[in-house]
């Protein structure tokens, strides 16, 4: 069974009225209330988020793309539908939303989709992928979009593993070479079709926006500890066979399918972080095994494919 | 104002099983121009319906972004692409010739170097679609007659497309023809009876000179035997159900498949577009 929602405690206020929060590892002091993190008490933060001005381009932009624009010290995401976010040196996010939009929408995309290139700004390596806690550390499930990571995610979950992250994953190298990865939020987001074949009722969860059959699982009584040590990472794929295959990846074919799983800087090569990626990805496929995880396209049946990957990477 | 880009794509755009994937075979044989059949799960050019190109080219994941958000960017996103590719990019395209909210179209012209619209009576796109989506043949009748039907709807962890509007079949047509990129436009029907003929407009429409040994061998290398066996052997990625995705081929398979209150059905709602086309 999937933890029952435990009541989520009160996010600690300062006289300003604003949120203390802890989450990827960081103090953030926030002007937006982030329930999906857990409250934080602190007198120093590591990254700021509040509301005011946002210019429409940078001045001195080292590389633009669709929805942002990069320079060394800022990253400016515009969503003309939504709003704009100016992440500035890894420490403010700066956000302003567009007058009547839905503050929720604002924080969905804040947490999805601006804390990546903020981790990024601060030196971390990001990684498309979920992470769940078991008895042994982390095992990371990483894949392109659609490739059931979020659901596989929600399946270890109800099989009584701790939800480090869901969406993308931190991770630090520490000084004796091996890794850790940092609790992100205590929700998973699920697709219509994923929350049925959990068991759950999708009109008992909040929508992630109105327009989309994409829902929200509380699963903050299960939240992992601030930092767990990575034990494997399993890329998930689909294939045309009936059964699920688990192989183990090394060298050359670990790194390439590693540097494929980088998330939160579009443009990296134009940013120069191409040698850095290269460095890191390379001391991770060193140090932790990695696994391709190919499940059936036809099988939606995300227990079995639990058991494989515990019985490989677990 | 967007600075013009570089002419990079041609679309191959077409209503689903009407032969989209046969035409990318046989362009991926006829540009890589090898000795031996190229291998059918590594198809010439970029999936451009894919969720993953919106993870890699936008700062903002697709599965945020609510369909229409989706539309407004693919532009943007397809002008990144052509800015960086150094060679022509093979597209297929399943949507409705279509625009953004804001009026600019999905498929850019400015980087469009050419298009290509195959088009299949319905009478056998039903069929077909039928055995590839395991519906059955009114179900699929249904989906050819749904006016602003979409694929791919959000909503589905197994999609790893963003949603693409279809329409019904005579929407697409008509949609595609009446187009402003003028797509150059093969029948299936066409495909199959005069091959060389058909598939020879086929690269004159994507700007590559006509050689005929070449055409020869690119359509040998894209034979209906050649697909079977690959797949019957490696699989193949667009295959959905337990039906192979290259299963018969043939023009004119209704005859044997469909009532005549089912052909009575497609004629009805689609009859003005199939006498444009010549499908009688």
């Amino acid at each position: 069974m999937l933890p029952s929602a435990a009541a989520p405690t009160p996010p600690k206020l300062t006289a300003a009225g604003v949120g203390l929060f802890v989450g990827f590892g960081l103090s953030i002091r926030s002007e937006i209330d982030l329930p999906e993190l857990l409250p934080g008490d602190f007198e120093r933060s590591d990254v700021d988020i509040k509301f005011g001005d946002v210019p429409d381009h940078l001045g001195s932009c080292l590389a633009s793309g669709v929805m942002f624009e990069a320079s060394a010290r800022h990253f400016l995401i515009k969503l003309p539908t939504v709003g704009k976010f100016l992440l500035t040196d890894g420490q403010t996010i700066t956000v302003q939303p567009n007058p009547g939009t839905d503050i929720a929408v604002v924080r969905g995309l804040l947490l999805a989709d601006v804390i990546p290139p903020l981790l990024r700004q601060r030196g971390l390596l990001v990684l498309h992928a979920g992470g769940v806690l078991t008895e042994r550390g982390v095992i990371l499930l990483a894949g392109r979009s659609g490739a059931g990571k979020s659901s596989l995610t929600a399946a270890f979950v109800q099989r009584g593993a701790r939800l480090v992250c869901d969406d993308f994953a931190a991770v630090r190298r520490e000084s004796d070479g091996s890794w850790l990865v940092s609790r992100g939020v205590s929700r998973i987001k699920l697709w219509e079709d994923a929350v049925l074949a959990l068991g759950l009722d999708p009109s008992a969860l909040p929508r992630v926006r109105p327009e989309l059959k994409r829902y929200y699982l509380d699963v903050s009584s299960s939240a992992a500890p601030m930092f767990s040590p990575l034990t494997s990472i399993c890329l998930l794929d689909t294939w045309e066979g009936s059964d699920v295959t688990v192989q183990r990846l090394t060298g050359q074919p670990a790194f390439r399918a590693l540097r494929n799983q980088i998330r939160g800087v579009p443009a990296a090569t134009k940013l120069g972080l191409d040698a850095l990626h290269f460095r890191e990805i390379a001391a991770l496929a060193g140090r932790v095994p990695v696994f391709s995880v190919k499940r059936s396209t036809r099988s939606t049946h995300d227990q079995s494919l639990v058991d494989s990957v515990l019985a490989f990477a677990g | 104002m967007t600075a013009p880009g570089v002419q990079r794509f041609v679309w191959i755009a077409s209503y689903p099983k009407s032969g989209n994937t046969w035409v990318r075979v046989f362009l991926t044989n006829y540009i890589r121009n090898q000795s031996a059949p190229a291998d059918i799960n590594k198809l010439q050019g970029p999936k451009v319906a894919a969720r993953s190109l919106f993870d890699r080219y936008c700062a903002i994941s697709a599965a945020e972004l609510t369909p229409t958000e989706i539309d407004l960017h693919r532009p943007a996103i397809y002008r990144a692409m052509a800015a960086e590719s150094s060679e022509t990019l093979v597209a297929k395209v399943h949507d409705v010739y279509r625009f953004a909210v804001d009026g600019t179209p999905l498929f850019p012209p400015d980087v469009t170097l050419s298009s290509v619209y195959v088009v299949r009576d319905p009478r056998d796109v039903v069929v077909s679609m039928a055995h590839h989506r395991e519906l059955t043949v009114d179900a699929a009748i249904d989906r050819l007659c749904e006016r602003g039907a979409v694929i791919a709807p959000a909503g589905g962890r197994s999609f790893a497309q963003v949603p693409q509007v279809v329409g019904s079949w005579s929407e697409h047509v008509e949609s595609w023809l009446n187009a402003s990129m003028a797509p150059v436009a093969v029948r299936y029907e066409d495909l199959v009876a005069d091959s060389h003929q058909a598939f020879g407009r086929v690269v004159a429409a994507v700007r590559l000179p006509v050689d005929q040994d070449r055409l020869s061998r690119a359509i040998r290398f894209s034979s209906l035997g050649e697909l079977q066996w690959q797949e019957s052997q490696r699989g193949f990625s667009g295959r959905l159900g337990p039906s192979p995705f290259f299963r018969r081929g043939q023009a004119g398979q209704w005859r044997e498949d469909l009532s005549a209150a089912q052909i009575a059905r497609i004629e009805r709602h689609h009859g003005a577009v199939m006498a444009q086309l010549g499908y009688r």
